[in-house]
């Protein structure tokens, strides 16, 4: 599409009366006009937003007056061109590439810190003055761009997104990224295509983090974790790995692994015998997943939409955080309509590696943990067995060795209950924090954290809960506990604790429809109303 | 090659005030009620600067023609009439 067809097209443009408003700020030292505001215009009208952008020159950050717009931001974008920042300098020793680092980190925390809208941090490249490399050949210091961009993408705080934009050059090839007509004319280097690029990536980011997290996967087997239809093929006749088409299923299982090891719950639901999946699963050489990494399955002639029901019961995960992944069409059909608040991928294995980006989690996330959970997950099997042989929960409770400890925090522990604190809703007051505003937080001495530790004999489940008291103001600002933990009186042991050590007359409380549950235990438990209030500041 | 037409630089000009009050959310109302004459300053209804950049880019690509740094001078560009006149001249 060209900009004339772009501008026709915004001209033509009707919102419907439920559409939202974005404001999205950039700021930038190049002249994104006038492609990149039209491409982020029609781009998020897609999604039925409509867009108010405003443009801020990095020298204008430090006048207030200037900066009044970005205030109400619900986006910014800081998106800098390194050459013209850095004024075409040839950056060869430590300390200037380390000047240039912290200038930069401090300029993103700055941002960060004063405005509270999404920071999407765009990351340098240094391809267009290009002196520094001859074609094939590698001279000095061409990897430097590459050390600031991950040296700055640690040193700012997590909740920032960093796109790569070497990353997306690469894909379209560097000769193609810019624009020397546009650049002599207007000061912006960089091509019609890259902005397209860039602007697509900046609304997917904009996307997932308005999305709910995918917290489960369900996984449909024949066409999807391997070619062909096991039922008909056999175990040794399934087409994994050795074939183009092999390699592809085999890759797939690479991915899904690799979302496994960073907190996603991988479960099955197939119309399959079981024991011929499991045959595939225990002897197939081919196959990357194992049934460890499978936290729970349903692999029966029974209708889809009750085994996912089942499956979310099970695991305690609602519909919205799970994923289901067929290749028929028919399936995904019926879980529309039946489950609408599942999210559906149709598995076709030329466009589901595009597909699965709706799945891929941050980066914030404990890996052990993660682990940990499909261990739970899986132990809870014999846990159901030994439920149904009990007379009463206490009795249950008592003959699986059920142990909660709480604990005072410690710094390693933030990670995982800043993880808790943002994943949990049934059990929580929903207070939500960043690792880094929790360790804001707990720099006040009189600020109290705590963490709720959960086993029995089947298993650790870890680090599942946590409480953060402010003790100056015995405010009970931070409460959750996992649902991987519910059904073992965990929160009214929580409770208990909270009461036995503090007068507590105030609760941080955000209700919705999803913690109604937790609401009526603090009622029940606490005077409110009287001497307790509750508050979501 | 594309003849220069008057009603063409017209509604190019409506397009381009749209996307930008659009685009900022200052004046949502429909902009195609907005009249000028070919002789009338574009200064005067709203065109800034990145207007014109935006109508540059249109043009040249719509034209399939580029303009010279002697051809981008805001004077010279600022009315129908000379936009139509430059864009003849180029070619």
């Amino acid at each position: 599409m060209d900009i004339v067809h772009i501008m026709e097209e915004i001209y033509n443009l009707k919102f419907t009366k439920a559409c939202v408003t974005v404001k999205i700020s950039v700021i930038t030292n190049l002249c994104l006009e006038p492609y990149f505001s039209k491409l982020l215009y029609l781009e998020l009208k897609k999604i039925d937003c409509k867009t108010k952008i405003n443009y801020f020159n990095i020298l204008d950050i430090a006048y207030p007056e200037k900066t009044e717009k970005l205030f109400s931001s619900d986006v910014i974008v800081i998106f800098v061109n390194y050459e013209q920042k850095y004024d075409f300098k040839f950056h060869s020793n430590n300390m200037v590439i380390n000047e240039i680092i912290d200038d930069s980190v401090n300029f993103i925390k700055n941002i960060e810190k004063h405005f509270a809208g999404k920071l999407i941090w765009v990351s340098y490249e240094d391809f267009y003055k290009n002196n520094e490399q001859v074609y094939g050949n590698l001279l000095t210091n061409n990897d430097n761009i590459d050390y600031i961009n991950y040296v700055i993408h640690k040193k700012i705080p997590k909740n920032i997104i960093s796109i790569n934009l070497k990353n997306l050059m690469s894909q379209i090839g560097k000769n193609y990224c810019f624009d020397y007509n546009f650049f002599c004319k207007w000061g912006n280097p960089y091509s019609f295509r890259l902005l397209s690029f860039i602007v697509n990536e900046i609304v997917y980011q904009f996307r997932k983090a308005q999305k709910t997290n995918i917290k489960c996967i369900v996984l449909d087997c024949d066409n999807v974790l391997w070619g062909g239809v096991l039922s008909d093929i056999g175990c040794s006749g399934i087409i994994l790995g050795h074939t183009y088409r092999g390699y592809l299923y085999q890759k797939f299982q690479y991915l899904l692994l690799e979302m496994y090891k960073r907190g996603i719950i991988l479960a099955l639901c197939s119309k399959n015998n079981v024991e011929d999946v499991l045959q595939v699963f225990q002897t197939n050489e081919n196959m990357i997943l194992k049934l460890e990494h499978i936290a729970e399955y349903k692999i029966n002639w029974f209708d889809k939409s009750q085994n996912i029901s089942e499956l979310s019961k099970e695991l305690k995960i609602d519909y919205k955080n799970i994923a289901f992944i067929d290749d028929s069409e028919y399936e995904i059909n019926i879980i529309r309509k039946q489950l609408p608040e599942v999210t559906t991928v149709h598995f076709d294995i030329n466009t589901i590696f595009e597909n699965m980006k709706i799945c891929h989690l941050g980066e914030n996330v404990d890996v052990e943990e993660a682990q940990l959970r499909t261990q739970t997950y899986q132990s809870n099997k014999y846990r159901k067995n030994v439920l149904s042989e009990s007379t009463s929960i206490k009795e249950y409770l008592d003959s699986i060795e059920n142990r909660c400890t709480i604990k005072k925090s410690v710094e390693s522990e933030l990670k995982r209950i800043s993880e808790l604190s943002n994943r949990t809703n049934r059990m929580s007051s929903h207070r939500r924090y960043t690792y880094e505003n929790l360790r804001k937080q707990l720099k006040h001495n009189s600020y109290k954290l705590y963490s709720v530790y959960v086993s029995d004999k089947f298993g650790d489940l870890g680090l599942v809960g946590c409480i953060g008291i402010d003790s100056n103001k015995n405010n009970l600002d931070l409460f959750c506990l996992s649902c991987r933990a519910l059904g073992r009186t965990i929160e009214q042991q929580m409770i208990e604790f909270v009461v036995h050590n503090y007068k507590i007359e105030q609760i941080f409380f955000e209700k919705d429809s999803t913690n109604f549950e937790l609401f009526n235990l603090f009622k029940n438990k606490f005077e409110i109303g009287i001497s307790v209030q509750f508050t979501n500041d | 090659m594309n003849k220069v037409n008057l009603e063409d630089l017209h509604l190019m000009i409506i397009q381009v005030l749209h996307s930008k009050n659009m685009i900022l959310g200052e004046d949502e109302n429909n902009n195609s009620e907005i009249e000028f004459s070919d002789d009338d300053n574009l200064q005067t209804i709203g065109f800034d600067s990145f207007c014109f950049i935006q109508l540059v880019v249109m043009l040249e690509e719509k034209y399939n023609v580029e303009f010279t740094d002697e051809n981008l001078v805001l004077s010279e560009l600022n009315t129908v009439s000379k936009i139509k006149y430059t864009i003849e001249n180029i070619l």
